[in-house]
């Protein structure tokens, strides 16, 4: 009895040192892993970015290349949206004042 | 109806005021304005400011650059990057890295596009601004629209009454609007008038028109063009030939014309989720109109 009692204790504690080694080789990898891809990512940012649509955070907060950048201000009042007519074109039946077409 | 028209920006300069009196001192205005500019943002003089800035470090800007580099990232962010000032190193992959009097109208297949850098990378707070290295800036895509609205206030301001400005087909008005509105032919070719193009009456704001039609050239058999989709470098999917859009300003409108040659399939939604009233020709001459643009009778195929 006490020598099925003493393997078991000895069984539980090789399993918790297994337990524990995977535990700690997994959250090892998971660094590993982040570092990797988080370098890969910022090295296709760098060379390649395609411009998603960017918030006013990613204008304000970015650094920049040089890391002493000033942040984009903008002053114009434009807002942010395209701003429609104030009516839209009417039809004319007439010779015209200009001509509109690609240049 | 009194009108000067001479070359400007490597297109054509229109001027329109209500009042005779004051059309020579008009003309001098949005030539000096015209003149600035050119030296401030050009991407194909050497001396230009915009050329002469240097790569990844603060420098100041002059007031009317600052404006136009402010103009041309509002249009970036207002497109949600579809018209990018950072496609300069694109564009010129392309084949137009000069004036375009002297593109080679053909030539051998260039090399495949990149991603634009994106316009975020450009760093402008008060009078300073950042290029970051590597980044080739390109302003054709809204600076003679900023110019126009510029051109068109000042005008009004100084001389009083009604004013048209037109570059290269971008028009804005400012002032007093004559009987009827300013009246508009819209085509394909701002040089031409072809028959059926439908003429409408404005009565504030601008009116911008982009087409792959004109300055074009081909590489390697395919036809490329000044428009250039920032998401890939390339030009777009040829899916409009000429979109005109109608907006508040010159600049608000030919972001929107732009953004639209390069959305492609989605140009329509796009333009009415923002009841922008517009005119889509397809790459066959039919006609489709959004958000209140006129209907036209005839809807002819060119």
């Amino acid at each position: 009895m006490p020598d099925q009692w003493y393997r078991r204790i000895d069984q539980r504690d090789e399993g918790r040192r297994r337990l524990s080694r995977l535990t700690r080789w997994t959250a090892a990898a998971g660094v590993a892993l982040s570092s990797i891809f988080g370098v890969a990512l910022a090295q296709h940012d760098r060379a390649a970015a395609a411009p998603t649509d960017p918030t006013q955070d990613q204008i304000t907060n970015e650094t920049g290349d040089d890391g002493g950048a000033p942040p984009t201000t903008p002053s114009s009042g434009r807002g942010k949206v395209i701003q429609p007519p104030a009516q839209p074109p009417a039809p004319a039946h007439t010779r015209g004042h200009v001509n509109s077409g690609g240049s | 109806m009194h009108q000067a028209t001479f070359p400007a920006l490597g297109t054509t300069a229109v001027l329109l005021v209500t009042e005779a009196s004051a059309l020579a001192a008009a003309e001098h205005l949005l030539r000096a304005e015209l003149d600035a500019l050119d030296r401030a943002c050009s991407r194909f003089q050497a001396d230009s400011e915009v050329r002469r800035l240097p790569a990844g470090r603060p420098a100041w800007v002059s007031p009317l650059l600052h404006d136009a580099l402010e103009a041309a990232l509002w249009t970036a962010e207002a497109t949600g990057g579809l018209v990018d000032p950072t496609v300069g190193e694109a564009v010129a992959r392309l084949g137009y890295d000069r004036d375009f009097a002297e593109v080679a109208p053909d030539g051998p297949r260039v090399p495949a596009g990149m991603p634009a850098p994106g316009w975020w990378r450009v760093r402008l707070a008060g009078d300073q601004v950042v290029v970051p290295d590597g980044v080739l800036l390109d302003l054709g895509a809204s600076a003679k629209a900023f110019a126009a609205d510029r051109a068109a206030a000042k005008i009004a301001g100084e001389c009083g009454g009604g004013v048209l400005v037109s570059l290269g087909g971008d028009l804005a008005v400012a002032g007093e609007t004559p009987d009827g509105g300013w009246l508009v032919i819209v085509g394909d070719d701002h040089t031409r008038t072809d028959p059926g193009d439908p003429v409408v009456a404005i009565a504030s704001g601008g009116l911008a028109t982009s087409s792959v039609i004109r300055r074009s050239w081909r590489r390697g058999g395919r036809t490329l063009h000044h428009i250039v989709d920032p998401r890939t470098g390339d030009v777009p999917e040829p899916v409009w030939r000429t979109v005109c859009v109608a907006a508040g300003s010159c600049l608000a409108a030919n972001a929107a014309s732009t953004a639209a040659l390069v959305l492609g399939r989605e140009a329509p939604v796009w333009l009415r989720g923002r009841r922008l009233p517009a005119r889509l020709a397809d790459m066959n001459g039919h006609v489709s109109v959004v958000a209140g643009w006129p209907e036209e009778a005839v809807v002819a195929a060119r």
